[in-house]
């Protein structure tokens, strides 16, 4: 009889859960808590009347800046909460109703999508905000990228390249974003550091199917190329492609050098840089060996990483004023390598041959590649 | 208690696990312990969500455990009494503790459910709350929506029960 307490003892001391069903219901449980906000009341009748007028001084504002367009200037930079905030809502409702065709759809969505990460980016930082506020803001943002990435799914059905050059933007504009937020999780209020994390979190989680998408639409993208052409029109078609990213990247090297010299931001799009010329140089190699497959492998490295940059470049510019404050307070307060170039972490070192001539962080990036790839902007 | 959507995140954590077990035990097979633990976390959810106050949050979670597992019991009372005759259980069991990776405690777990399932209920659910989930009298009188008394004596006549049952 001792036995079935044993037993029982024994079972009640551990736990006999499967994780990662634990964990995938949690998530499932999160999204849930997302689409079903807590209530919280304002405390004060007076208080409540307000915030019941909010709406209709909103709609006001909506009907003022139709007629106005300073208006729809100053509801730009608003964030939920704000009262300007649905006038830019339905602002961008407006011009999306005027753009036409597939890829400008998807483009225009890509946008939107910077947008709605620029708010969850900025609402992170705010001390005093409600959930209710920032759970909106993350659920708006996985909408958007889910509509953003049916608007490609769009594209993909009439063009496969087109389709992938729009993910990548998506994908980089989420990973640029997730990378201020972490730089800032460190740096910021402990009393916003749970927002920063949950920010951090919700972007994770829609990165996740997009970059599956990335994934996805680079092997169709290959295989496409590969099985319908011949090995004449092939390799046409490797160089046109590694023409084209060529040109992107040195369009890039151009914004890059006019930043300052020892700006974190500089640094790390160089680094970004120089792995995506890597990547093109080994590609041009491999279309001369008639590799293709690994070419447009390569190629495809080397878009996605100028694509990175150029959103790096993007959302740092964009970054408001009290981001930045956050990220420059550590600076200061902390004079890392980063910001130093004496100090500078070097980036990693890449195994091409034009990596031993890279430039420290606190050159102008000139390394000396091969003449047909220009690290060096056209002047 | 001042939930928050974090804090509730929190309170996932802690008590998913526990409330699985519970779950487990009470139906015996992982998937619908799965889908009423899940449950047990959106109701309570709703319920705070519709501005509902908590309390005693593990009383409150492991209460509407035990309704939701009434609920399966109730309509699936037919499905439930044939399985347990059925002796095809006797080969079904092994499967039901794959998830489990220590071979011992899966022993001990099989073990258990077929001891359990040899109760009424009403017995094995106040022998599960306390020697499995591991709650006081007073817990499992909360939880229950009764008295320590009735509690006690209801756990007596359990273990009675279970004595004769291994004798």
């Amino acid at each position: 009889m001792s036995d079935i307490f044993k037993q029982l003892k024994k079972v009640s001391q551990v736990d006999i859960v499967d994780q990662t069903w634990i964990a995938r219901n949690k998530r499932e449980l999160l999204g849930y808590m997302r689409l079903h906000p807590l209530v919280r009341t304002a405390s004060t009748p007076l208080l409540r009347r307000f915030f019941r007028m909010v709406p209709s001084v909103a709609f006001l504002s909506a009907i003022l800046l139709l007629t106005t367009g300073g208006m729809s200037v100053a509801a730009q930079g608003s964030i939920p909460g704000d009262l300007l905030y649905p006038v830019k809502i339905r602002v961008e409702n407006i011009e999306s109703a005027f753009v036409f065709g597939t890829q400008n759809r998807a483009q225009f969505e890509v946008s939107r999508t910077t947008k709605r990460l620029e708010e969850v980016t900025e609402l992170a930082i705010h001390k005093n905000i409600s959930n209710k506020l920032i759970m909106e803001a993350q659920v708006r943002l996985e909408r958007q990228v889910q509509t953003t990435s049916d608007t490609i799914d769009a594209v993909a059905l009439e063009n496969k390249e087109l389709a992938l050059e729009t993910a990548l933007q998506l994908s980089s504009t989420l990973e640029a974003h997730k990378a201020v937020l972490d730089q800032l999780g460190p740096k910021a209020d402990s009393i916003v550091k749970p927002q920063i994390q949950d920010a951090i979190n919700s972007i994770v989680q829609t990165s996740d199917s997009v970059q599956n998408a990335v994934s996805s639409l680079s092997k169709q993208s290959r295989a496409n190329t590969i099985a319908t052409k011949t090995q004449p029109d092939l390799k046409e078609n490797s160089l046109a492609k590694l023409e084209s990213a060529k040109k992107k990247l040195n369009e890039t090297w151009e914004l890059v050098i006019k930043l300052p010299e020892d700006s974190l931001v500089r640094i790390q799009a160089e680094d970004k840089l120089l792995s995506a010329q890597d990547a093109l140089t080994n590609a041009e190699l491999d279309i001369e060996l008639a590799g293709y497959d690994s070419a447009i492998t390569g190629i495809q490295a080397g878009s996605k990483l100028t694509a990175e940059t150029i959103a790096l470049l993007e959302t740092a510019k964009n970054t408001t004023t009290a981001v930045q404050q956050i990220l420059d307070t550590t600076q200061t307060a902390s004079p890392s390598q980063l910001i130093d170039p004496s100090k500078s972490t070097k980036p990693t070192p890449l195994t091409s041959p034009m990596t031993t001539l890279a430039p420290t962080s606190s050159q102008t990036p000139t390394p000396q590649v091969s003449s047909s790839i220009s690290p060096t902007p056209i002047q | 208690m001042d939930i928050t959507e974090r804090s509730f995140a929190n309170i996932y954590d802690e008590f998913a696990p526990k409330i699985f077990k519970f779950c487990y035990f009470r139906v015996s097979s992982k998937e619908e312990a799965e889908d009423l633990t899940s449950q047990v976390f959106i109701k309570t959810w709703d319920h705070l969500s519709a501005g509902g106050a908590l309390t005693n949050i593990q009383g409150f979670l492991y209460r509407i455990a035990n309704n939701l597992v009434i609920d399966f019991y109730r309509k699936n009372k037919n499905r439930h009494e044939v399985s347990i005759d059925s002796t095809l259980d006797a080969i079904d069991l092994p499967d039901a503790t794959d998830f489990v990776k220590d071979l011992d405690l899966r022993i001990t777990i099989e073990q258990v459910q077929s001891k359990l399932e040899l109760l009424s209920d009403a017995y094995r659910e106040v022998i599960t709350l306390k020697y499995i989930s591991d709650l006081s009298l007073k817990e499992i009188a909360h939880i229950m929506d009764t008295t320590e008394n009735n509690i006690s004596v209801r756990l007596h006549r359990a273990i009675e029960k279970l004595k004769k049952l291994m004798e």
